[in-house]
């Protein structure tokens, strides 16, 4: 695992922003887990990768459904919910198409993974007295090599 | 020859037309008018280039299955030309449409002519009233046709529940759900039993369910209709295989339907018709939308949807972030009793004036949930006691507040006198108790069907199926496939 | 007469009657599953030229596969026999492989393997047609990595022929015929530990 980016977001759009310059890094097979509590800001880091990668539909948290598959122009984008989730196991019978799909999997616990040997995860953790966001962007196993350098913008 | 609707410009041609057709027998100027206009009433009128040339009426009380056709009137000169048939086509079409089991007309025993017209078209001769014509004499024949409406079965897996459900026509017949209400108290959270799983368990016995209720044998099913989006994919796809095995089994054509215009048709199976065009306002665990419904099968409008969580979602995480166990919205509904729901004024979510150009019908409670959690947060920090009925209440406010107020906006910017409910959340007593208030304020209709059909079900899904059959509409084919978001204007795939 | 359904790979149905395959059609494709099983069922019964209630008993194929596609079909053919009336008859796929493949393999012992996806192997292990052409299965299927399949059973001669639904229906006729009990209509989820509900869901009507 290495650290390949910690930067603060002050605001939501900022958030949106930074999802949106992500997907650039995105394709086929990838695979994002975004780790945070209630309100970190996943759905809406989601409907910016959601934007930035052309995605049809509305990107809405997939909380009850479990998983929403979203068509691109590139491949598909599967946005997941693990918070109603047991175990990586149920997650496992989601049946997801890894190979074929980007996959963002929002997930606020901290389950061992197994999913892939590569993936992105991004931890989001909330300022308890202001709208500020902490993110630590970390790489895993073939991301190790990566380099990012998002700007959110304002 | 051009038929349509009869509108008020036609009202003047309409008294004229029945005074010359029908002389002294005709009705006053008034009792047409009141007719013409009379909710459950519709008038079709025939017109050559500017004059009006024929008139027919039909009277569909909702809920009743039955159509009576008031009158059908022909001028003199364009009779035999075929309008008479034309009329009955499209009042039996009319009538079907709504649902209709029986028709009625009356007719004079001596207008042997009408008499075989009718005929033709199935009516049978049930009843005499004797010198019902004065000064005359003659008798009114009553004449009834039988409408065979489709028994239609639909299988919902859209979610959680597998619903299976039968109707026949606008008539629920059974509606077996399997629903996971075993509930592993992780907090939270319901563990959904491992959904796609859970349905194919659980299929057989909802099918049979459904059908021992409804007292049919799968053979008699006139046409199958399965949910194929939105949704999750893996789940839907168990629907549709067992949708597709069941059609290749009995024969029976299949129609692939959308699962939210599904919670629209769900009113059908209350009221025994829908009323358009109408806004309906749909709110789950899952889903947050507006729409704006000018024809179930044709015309349906996303006005606006959740851009993050779904209400029914923010009862359940809010509900935990007060340490209230699962489910959300009985928990928060019970916490929030003696509570003030003006203690905290939470934030209504895309309400501002800055949102009203790009989110004007738009929801979003993700602010809310996190406004909730840092006041919760800021009290642990200072020490402070939280009155949790306080917060459930404003809380719970909030989400009610945005929905019925956004819903009433709809209903006023398209001068849409009703409004529809559906979704889970129906089940939210201050949701159902604001609505109502508001709606009766405004004088809008408001529509909440009982709650198992609000619910994901499967007589939703049968009942808009239905609609698709009584309009004629080409089934499914047998290549659609699970669409995991789907755009509510899409009401069948083919 | 029985209606055969497979979608452990691509999609494929057969009508098979006394060993004889009268109808069968299948897709390739391994995810367009609840696209292409209506069609392949229509199709393999109309090549048979049978109508539905001229169908005795359905064979579905449990698995192991990928789960979304195998639901599909399993789906599919519990709605038929349902609908019908009519025994449906679970058939492990690689059992089935092992059947109508494995004639030659005499009283050795053999795999038959499918691909588990994530790099992953099914394995069965079989010894041996018994009197009826059916393969002995050793021990529990299994899911398995290239290593410890080489590792295990590298010696072993090893059949990889895809399950469709022509081998779902041969296999399931015949034993049906010698008395094996295809009752069992769970899938074959290999890879979680059973995840199943604790208790049976209430349906309400």
């Amino acid at each position: 695992m290495r650290v390949l980016q910690e930067l603060i977001i002050e605001n939501e759009q900022q958030m949106q922003n930074l999802g949106q310059k992500l997907a650039a890094f995105l394709s086929k097979g990838d695979l994002v887990l975004l780790n945070g509590p209630l309100g970190a800001g996943k759905t809406t880091m989601t409907r910016g990768i959601g934007k930035g990668l052309q995605a049809s539909g509305t990107i809405q948290s997939p909380t009850f459904v479990l998983a929403r598959t979203h068509q691109t122009p590139t491949a598909p984008l599967v946005h997941v919910d693990a918070y109603r989730l047991g175990s990586a196991v149920e997650l496992d019978d989601l049946d997801i198409d890894f190979e074929r799909s980007i996959v963002v999997v929002e997930w606020p616990r901290d389950f061992t993974q197994g999913l892939s040997d590569d993936w992105l995860e991004i931890e989001i953790s909330r300022d308890r007295d202001s709208d500020s966001r902490m993110l630590r962007i970390k790489g895993h196993g073939k991301w190790q090599k990566r380099e990012l350098n998002i700007d959110p913008g304002n | 020859m051009d038929i349509r609707f009869a509108i008020p410009a036609d009202y003047d041609s309409l008294v004229n037309l029945e005074k010359e057709i029908f002389g002294d027998q005709a009705w006053s100027a008034s009792a047409m008018v009141a007719d013409l206009e009379a909710l459950h009433t519709q008038y079709l009128v025939a017109f050559n280039g500017s004059e009006l040339v024929g008139y027919a009426g039909l009277s569909s009380p909702a809920g009743s299955f039955q159509a009576d056709i008031n009158t059908i009137a022909v001028s003199e000169p364009h009779r035999g030309s075929g309008l008479g048939s034309e009329f009955m086509n499209r009042l039996i079409e009319l009538a079907t449409r709504g649902g209709a089991e029986e028709m009625f007309l009356d007719v004079r025993a001596d207008n042997l002519g009408a008499i075989g017209l009718y005929k033709k078209y199935g009516f049978e001769h049930i009843d005499t009233r004797k010198g019902y014509y004065q000064p005359e004499g003659v008798d009114a024949w009553v004449m009834q046709k039988t409408i065979d409406q489709p028994l239609v079965l639909g299988i919902e897996t859209s979610c959680d529940e597998t619903g299976v459900g039968i109707v026949k026509g606008n008539r629920l017949l059974s509606n077996a759900l399997n629903s996971s209400m075993e509930i592993h108290a992780r907090y939270g959270g319901v563990v959904p039993e491992v959904a796609a799983r859970a349905h194919l368990e659980a299929l057989q016995p909802t099918i049979d369910t459904a059908l021992y209720e409804a007292g049919i044998q799968l053979q008699e099913i006139d046409a199958i209709a399965v949910t194929n989006g939105p949704g999750l994919a893996g789940a839907l796809m168990v629907g549709i295989g067992a949708a597709k095995g069941l059609s290749a089994a009995i024969g029976k054509p299949l129609y692939a339907v959308n699962h939210l215009v599904g919670h629209v048709g769900a009113d059908i199976l209350e009221r025994g018709s829908l009323q358009t065009p109408s806004i309906a306002l749909l709110v789950s665990g899952g889903h947050t939308s507006l729409l704006l419904v000018n024809d179930l099968l044709d015309d349906v409008e996303l006005l606006g949807e959740t851009i993050d969580d779904a209400a029914g979602e923010a009862f359940d995480k809010v509900a935990r972030i007060l340490g209230l166990p699962y489910p959300g919205g009985p928990e928060i509904d019970k916490a929030a009793l003696g509570g003030n729901p003006e203690a905290i004024r939470f934030p209504r979510g895309l309400s501002l004036p800055k949102d009203m150009a790009e989110h004007k019908y738009d929801f979003s409670f993700s602010g809310l949930k996190t406004a909730v959690a840092r006041y919760v947060e800021k009290a642990e920090d200072s020490g402070e006691q939280i009155n949790t009925s306080d917060v459930a209440a404003s809380f719970r406010e909030a989400v009610v507040d945005v929905l019925v107020t956004k819903a009433l906006k709809a209903c006023e910017e398209y001068g849409v006198p009703r409004l529809i409910l559906g979704g889970g959340v129906t089940a939210n007593a201050r949701l159902r108790e604001l609505a109502t208030q508001k709606c009766s304020q405004a004088g809008i209709e408001l529509r909440i069907p009982r709650f198992s059909l609000c619910t994901d079900n499967g007589a939703m899904i049968a009942s808009l199926g239905a609609q698709l059959v009584m309009a004629g509409r080409e089934p499914s084919g047998n290549g659609f496939g699970a669409e995991s978001t789907m755009e509510v204007s899409k009401v069948q795939s083919l | 007469m029985i209606l055969a359904i497979d979608t452990t790979s691509g999609s494929s149905a057969a009508v098979v009657n006394r060993g004889e395959v009268l109808g069968f059609s299948g897709f390739d494709d391994p995810f367009g599953h609840a696209e292409n099983i209506g069609q392949a069922i229509e199709s393999a019964m109309s090549e048979a030229k049978v109508a539905g209630k001229e169908i005795e008993a359905v064979a579905i194929s449990r698995g192991p596969a990928s789960y979304t596609g195998l639901r599909v079909g399993m789906a599919a053919g519990l709605a038929f026999a349902t609908a019908r009336k009519i025994p449906l008859l679970g058939v492990v796929s690689l059992d089935a492989v092992a059947s109508i493949h494995g004639a030659g393999m005499d009283n050795k012992t053999w795999l038959v393997t499918s691909d588990a996806k994530r790099g992953e192997q099914f394995v069965g292990v079989y010894s041996g047609l018994d009197g009826n052409g059916l393969a002995e299965r050793q021990e529990q299927l299994q899911v398995i990595k290239p290593e410890d399949l080489e590792k295990n059973y590298g010696s072993f001669p090893r059949i990889s022929e895809l399950c469709d639904a022509k081998v779902v229906g041969i296999y399931a006729e015949k034993a049906d015929a010698a008395g094996v009990k295809l009752d069992d209509l769970s899938a074959l989820y290999l890879r979680s530990p059973d995840v199943t509900p604790s208790s049976k869901k209430r349906v309400s009507g």
